[in-house]
C-alpha cells in the first residue's frame, strides 16, 4: 500500500520543469549575488588550529604542524635548497614540500593560491607585478619573528623600509646582490679565435662589438644571438645600454624608465633610442642569427651554446646553466662586461633588490618559516649561492673562494667596480600604491623593440615618446586616485649622482 | 505510534489503493520525472560549475577593478568595456581573430571535404591507413605539435627552410616575421585539425544513397556531374553544420599560437584569447576585470554570429521549403 502512496505524495511535492529551472536560476542568482560583495575579503584567515601569531598587520598563525610548503623559480639553486631543507630537518625543523616553477607559471599558481587560502608557506614572488607593500596591505605576507636576527646578518643598508620592512617589521630579505646586471657579453671562446680574435680581448664599444660580430659572421657563425621573443629581457638589456650611454636612471623594480633627476619618464631619451638601435644594427647588418625572433631567454642560451652564434647577451646565471645542461661547451665560455659606445668601463645603477622569500599571511607555521628563512642568510648558504652559480649572493666575497666558473668569478668581480646602489623610489610612502594603481601600459618598451625588429614600429623614438606619455599620464592619474602625500617629486633623487651608491638617508626628501 | 499510513483526505494526495488507473499513471510520472531530474544532476551540477559559473562570474568580473592578487575588488561599471574597446591592440586582437576565422574555417571545410570524397572512393587503396594518417595530428598534443612546429619552420636550420634553400629561395622568418607569422600558425592549424573535419564529411558521405549514384552513372554521368549534381546538394545540410562546428574549434587556437608564436612579433599574432589571457595573466600587474569585459565582448560578438547564422539558417530552409 505504502508503495502506491508514495508517488502520489510525490507528485503532490514535485516541481514542474519550469519549476525546477526557475528554482535553478534563482540559486544561481544568490551565488552571484553572494559573490558580488566588493568588501576586502581579508588574507591571512589561515587555517585554524593555530594559535594568534605576532599580532602584526595581516600575518598567518603559528602552532600549526606537518611540512611546510615552498614555491620558488629557481631551478639552478634546486639541489642548494634541498640540502638546506634536510639541515633545517636535522635541526629539528619540519620536513619542506619543495616546487620549482617556471617563472611565468608561477605568477599564476600564486595568483590562484591566494584567493582559494592555498599560499604555500614560503614564496618568492615571480611573476607578481603587484608591489610587495600592496600585497602586504591585503595580507600576502606575515612578518618575521626573528627579523632583529636576520637585520644584523644582512649587509648595512640591504633593507629599506617600504621594500622589506613595514612599519619596522622585517618581512622579507635580498639573498642576492644588488650589484649585477643582465647584460654582461658572453662569448664562445673557439668561434671567436676561428675568426681570428683574441679571446682573452672581448669587444668593449659598439664598434667592437659590431666589428667582432663582422668577423665572426664572414667566418661562419652567426655574430650575435638576442632573446627577442623575451620581450621584458630584451628591455633590460636595452635600458642597461642605455645607462651605458648616459641614461639618468636605474633598472630594477618600478624605476625603469625614470630620470632619478628629475622624476619623469623619459624612454624616448637619446641613450634609449641610441641603445635600440645598435642592437638593430646587428639585424641591419645581417650579424643576428636567424632565429633570434622566435627565441626566449632558455631557448636563445641553449641554442648560442650549441654553436648557433659567438657572441650573447645574459646575466651572471649562464655559467651555471651551461655547466650543468651543456657541459661541453663549459670551457669554451668567456665573458666581458656590457659593451659601452665608447668602449669605457660601464657604469650601471640599479636599485635595491627586494625580498626574495616571503612568509605567507596564510601559514599557520609562520615562527618555523622564519627559522627557515634565517638559515639563508650564514656562511653556509651564501657558499652554497655562489657555488650554484645563479644571480650573485649579497656577500659577494663568498664567490672568490668557491668552485664556481672562473667566468662566473669574473662577472661578480666586474659587478664590484660597475653597479652602483641607485635610490629607490618605492620606499617613499606612496610610490608603490601609485605604481600598483597604474597597471601595465602596453605597448611597453620589451614589445616595442619587438617591434622595431619585425619592421612594425618604424619611428621607434615616437613609438618611445609615446609610451612616455602613457606612463606619465597614467600615473598621474594613479597620484589622483591615491592622493596623499605622493607627487612626482617622489621619483627624483636631484642630489644622486648616477655612479655613486645612494645614502639611505637620503630617503626623506 | 501513530503512522502516516491513513489515506490523505484530497485529491492532490494522489491515488489510494481504489483510485483510477488514469491517476496512477499521472502519479508514475510524475515519479518517473524524479529519475530523469537525478540522472541530469550530475550534467547539471559539472555544467554550472564549470560552464555557467564561470561565465556568470565573468560578468561580474567584468564590472570589477581587480587584479587577480588582491583582496579588494572596486566596482567600475562599464568602465572596463570603454577601456577595451579604446584599446587598439584589442582592436587588432579582434581583426586577427576574424581574419583567421574567415580563412581557415572554409580552407578546413573544403579541404577537408576534397579529403572526404578522395578517401571515400571505393577504388582507393589503403583507404584506411590514409584515413589514420590524416586524423593522427588530430590526437597528437597541440603543445607538442607547437613546440614542434619551431623546429620546422626555424628560419636558421628548419627543413622548411633547408628545402627552400635547395630550391635556391632565401630562408624565410616564418615564425618572426609579422608577414608570415599568422599565416604560417593557420596552415599548421588547419592540418592539425583536418582529419577531424574530415571524419564529419566521411560520415556525412555515407548517408547518400548507393542507388542515386549508380542511376546517375547508368545515366552516363560522369565523377565531376555526380559530385555537382548528388554529392554537393546532398551535402549542404552537413556543409552549415560542420561550418558551425568548424568556426567553433577554430576560436580555440590559444594553445598552438601561445607555443608558436606568443602573440608576436609585435601582437601581430595575438588572437583574443591570447589578448584576455596576457591581461588575465602574463601581464606584470594582471588587470582581470579588464580582461573579462573583453572576453564578455568576444562573448557578444560570437552570439551576434551564432544568432546570424541562425537567421541564416532558417531563412535558406524557408527558401529551400518554398521553391518545392
Amino acid at each position: 500500500m505504502t508503495d502506491n502512496r508514495f508517488p502520489a505524495r510525490a507528485a503532490a511535492v514535485l516541481p514542474t520543469r519550469r519549476q525546477l529551472l526557475a528554482g535553478a536560476g534563482g540559486v544561481a542568482a544568490g551565488a552571484v549575488l553572494a559573490a558580488c560583495s566588493t568588501a576586502p575579503s581579508g588574507g591571512g584567515g589561515g587555517p585554524s588550529g593555530g594559535q594568534p601569531g605576532t599580532g602584526a598587520t595581516g600575518g598567518g598563525t603559528t602552532g600549526g604542524t606537518g611540512p611546510l610548503t615552498w614555491w620558488d623559480q629557481f631551478a639552478p639553486l634546486q639541489d642548494l635548497q634541498k640540502a638546506t631543507f634536510q639541515r633545517f630537518a636535522g635541526q629539528g625543523g619540519p620536513q619542506v614540500e619543495y616546487t620549482v616553477y617556471n617563472p611565468n607559471e608561477q605568477g599564476q599558481a600564486l595568483q590562484l593560491a591566494f584567493s582559494s587560502q592555498q599560499l604555500p608557506d614560503v614564496f618568492s614572488l615571480a611573476g607578481v607585478g603587484v608591489p610587495p607593500s600592496v600585497l602586504m596591505n591585503q595580507g600576502w605576507f606575515s612578518p618575521l619573528a626573528n627579523g632583529e636576527e636576520l637585520r644584523s646578518a644582512v649587509p648595512e643598508g640591504t633593507l629599506i623600509e617600504g621594500l622589506h620592512s613595514f612599519d619596522d617589521q622585517l618581512y622579507s630579505f635580498p639573498i642576492f646582490s644588488t650589484r649585477q646586471y643582465d647584460g654582461l657579453l658572453w662569448y664562445s671562446r673557439s668561434a671567436v679565435e676561428a675568426a681570428g680574435l683574441d679571446p682573452d680581448t672581448p669587444p668593449a664599444s659598439w664598434d667592437d662589438l659590431r666589428a667582432a660580430a663582422r668577423a665572426v659572421q664572414d667566418s661562419g657563425t652567426s655574430g650575435l644571438l638576442l632573446p627577442l621573443q623575451f620581450g621584458e629581457r630584451m628591455a633590460t638589456f636595452v635600458l642597461e645600454l642605455a645607462q651605458a650611454a648616459g641614461f639618468p636612471g636605474a633598472t630594477q623594480g618600478g624605476s625603469n624608465g625614470v630620470d632619478l633627476s628629475t622624476g619623469e619618464y623619459a624612454y624616448h631619451h637619446d641613450s634609449v633610442v641610441s641603445a635600440i638601435e645598435f642592437l638593430l644594427s646587428f639585424q641591419t647588418d645581417g650579424l643576428l642569427f636567424p632565429a633570434s625572433s622566435s627565441l626566449d631567454a632558455r631557448a636563445g642560451r641553449a641554442r648560442w651554446a650549441a654553436g648557433g652564434a659567438a657572441f650573447f647577451l645574459d646575466g651572471p646565471y649562464c655559467p651555471g646553466v651551461v655547466v650543468r645542461d651543456f657541459a661541453a661547451f663549459a670551457d669554451q665560455l668567456a665573458v666581458g662586461a656590457l659593451p659601452t659606445p665608447d668602449g669605457s668601463a660601464p657604469v650601471l645603477n640599479r636599485t635595491p633588490v627586494g625580498g626574495t622569500f616571503w612568509v605567507s599571511g596564510q601559514s599557520d607555521q609562520v615562527d618555523q618559516a622564519a627559522e627557515l628563512l634565517a638559515l639563508l642568510v650564514g656562511e653556509e648558504y651564501q657558499a652554497g649561492l655562489a657555488e650554484a652559480m645563479d644571480q650573485p649572493p649579497f656577500d659577494l666575497a663568498a664567490v672568490a673562494g668557491s668552485g664556481a666558473h672562473p667566468t662566473y668569478k669574473r662577472a661578480v668581480e666586474m659587478f664590484g667596480e660597475q653597479v652602483f646602489v641607485a635610490p629607490a623610489p618605492q620606499a617613499r610612502p606612496g610610490v608603490t600604491d601609485v605604481e600598483a594603481a597604474m597597471g601595465t601600459v602596453e605597448p611597453g618598451l620589451g614589445a616595442i623593440v619587438q617591434g622595431a625588429f619585425s619592421g612594425q614600429v618604424s619611428d621607434v623614438r615616437g613609438a618611445l615618446r609615446e609610451l612616455s606619455d602613457k606612463l606619465t599620464a597614467a600615473r598621474e592619474k594613479a597620484v589622483a586616485e591615491v592622493g596623499g602625500d605622493v607627487s612626482v617629486e617622489s621619483w627624483a633623487f636631484p642630489e644622486w649622482q648616477p655612479g655613486t651608491d645612494f645614502d639611505v638617508s637620503g630617503y626623506a626628501r | 505510534m501513530s503512522t502516516t499510513t491513513a489515506p490523505l483526505p484530497t485529491a492532490a494526495a494522489g491515488p489510494t489503493p481504489g483510485a483510477d488507473p488514469a491517476s496512477r499513471h499521472r502519479a508514475r510520472q510524475h515519479a518517473a520525472r524524479w529519475w530523469i531530474y537525478l540522472f541530469l544532476l550530475p550534467t547539471a551540477v559539472l555544467y554550472g560549475a564549470y560552464t555557467l559559473w564561470p561565465v556568470l562570474a565573468s560578468w561580474w568580473y567584468s564590472l570589477l577593478s581587480w587584479s587577480g592578487f588582491e583582496s579588494e575588488k572596486t566596482f567600475v561599471g562599464l568602465q572596463n568595456y570603454a577601456d577595451v574597446l579604446a584599446d587598439p591592440l584589442f582592436l587588432n586582437s579582434f581583426k586577427l581573430t576574424l581574419l583567421f576565422m574567415v580563412v581557415t574555417v572554409p580552407l578546413r571545410v573544403f579541404a577537408a571535404l576534397a579529403l572526404a570524397v578522395l578517401l571515400n572512393h571505393p577504388r582507393l587503396p589503403l583507404q584506411r591507413l590514409f584515413r589514420t594518417a590524416f586524423f593522427l595530428p588530430v590526437v597528437t598534443t597541440t603543445a607538442i605539435v607547437g613546440v614542434v612546429m619551431q623546429f620546422i619552420f626555424d628560419p636558421a636550420s628548419g627543413p622548411v627552410n633547408l628545402a627552400l634553400g635547395g630550391l635556391g629561395i632565401p630562408p624565410v622568418d616564418w615564425l618572426g616575421s609579422p608577414e608570415t607569422a599568422l599565416w604560417t600558425v593557420m596552415v599548421v592549424h588547419t592540418w592539425k585539425w583536418l582529419g577531424v573535419t574530415m571524419i564529419y564529411w566521411l560520415a556525412a558521405l555515407q548517408t547518400i544513397p548507393r542507388e542515386l549514384v549508380e542511376a546517375a552513372q547508368v545515366d552516363g554521368a560522369d565523377a565531376r556531374r555526380t559530385f555537382t549534381s548528388i554529392t554537393l546538394p546532398l551535402m549542404v545540410p552537413f556543409l552549415v553544420i560542420i561550418t558551425l562546428l568548424t568556426v567553433e574549434q577554430n576560436l580555440q587556437v590559444f594553445d598552438l599560437m601561445l607555443t608558436m608564436t606568443g602573440g608576436g612579433p609585435f601582437f601581430a599574432t595575438e588572437v583574443i584569447e591570447l589578448y584576455i589571457y596576457r591581461w588575465a595573466f602574463a601581464s606584470s600587474v594582471p588587470q582581470l576585470g579588464f580582461a573579462s569585459a573583453a572576453a564578455v565582448v568576444l562573448g557578444l560578438v560570437l552570439l551576434v554570429i551564432g544568432v546570424g547564422q541562425l537567421l541564416g539558417i532558417r531563412a535558406a530552409r524557408r527558401l529551400a521549403g518554398g521553391g518545392r
